[in-house]
């Protein structure tokens, strides 16, 4: 293979994971709205004020984060 | 440098490039996929849907047994909280696997010097017996 050649594909893979990486933090944050909404939704129909329910689902929030800092420490430990 | 070697340097030189290609390559098709499967199945709107339930049917008992709206509410936020932790508690036992990892490799040193002391040591009382065997 050619080096030019084998360099534009490195390039174009490290493009590629941009894009994937950006796709899938948007699709995350996308469907983390989808759980809130279901979450409130079901708190709702058994009384709970709109108020309350939001305040509650904030938890998924804080779960995402929580679990997205995790991802950053574990790609921490990938590069000792 | 002949001409034969620089070739050679320069074959290996692509053969790497290529090797660091093909690993991008499986990179950028895996690791978004992967991620994107683990994450997903904790943040889907069904996953939404059911824990939902189960804080209304937590809250639903708590009324249904008599317990004040205020305090039921304050209790439903507690159970929530469960859920938040999920995320501490992994974290937490990565960081004390990694301790214990660190702890672990440390005993096993310390537990290899006092095998290699008393080996030392037994061999140095069997000599000085052997020693004073012949003095006799």
């Amino acid at each position: 293979m050619n080096k030019v050649l084998a360099v534009l594909l490195i390039l174009y893979s490290t493009l590629r994971i941009s894009v994937s990486l950006t796709w899938v933090w948007l699709t995350i944050n996308w469907r983390v709205r989808k759980a809130r909404r279901a979450f409130e939704s079901e708190l709702i129909k058994v009384g709970v004020s709109e108020d309350y329910a939001r305040r509650l689902s904030t938890n998924y929030i804080v779960l995402k984060d929580r679990l997205f800092s995790l991802k950053r420490g574990f790609f921490k430990l990938l590069r000792g | 440098m002949t001409e034969d070697e620089r070739r050679k340097r320069y074959e290996m030189r692509l053969s790497d490039i290529e090797e660091f290609q093909e690993v991008m390559s499986i990179i950028s098709r895996e690791v978004p996929a992967m991620i994107k499967g683990i994450v997903g199945s904790i943040f889907s709107e069904e996953a939404g849907r059911e824990m939902g339930r189960a804080a209304a049917s937590f809250y639903a008992e708590l009324k249904a047994g008599g317990i004040p709206e205020e305090t039921a509410l304050k209790m439903t936020e507690n159970y929530m909280k469960i859920f938040t932790d999920m995320g501490d508690l992994i974290k937490g036992v990565m960081e004390k696997r990694g301790y214990k990892g660190e702890t672990k490799r440390k005993e096993m040193r310390e537990l290899g010097e006092e095998i290699s002391r008393l080996v030392m040591e037994s061999v140095k009382e069997k000599l000085s017996k052997e020693i004073k065997k012949k003095e006799r």
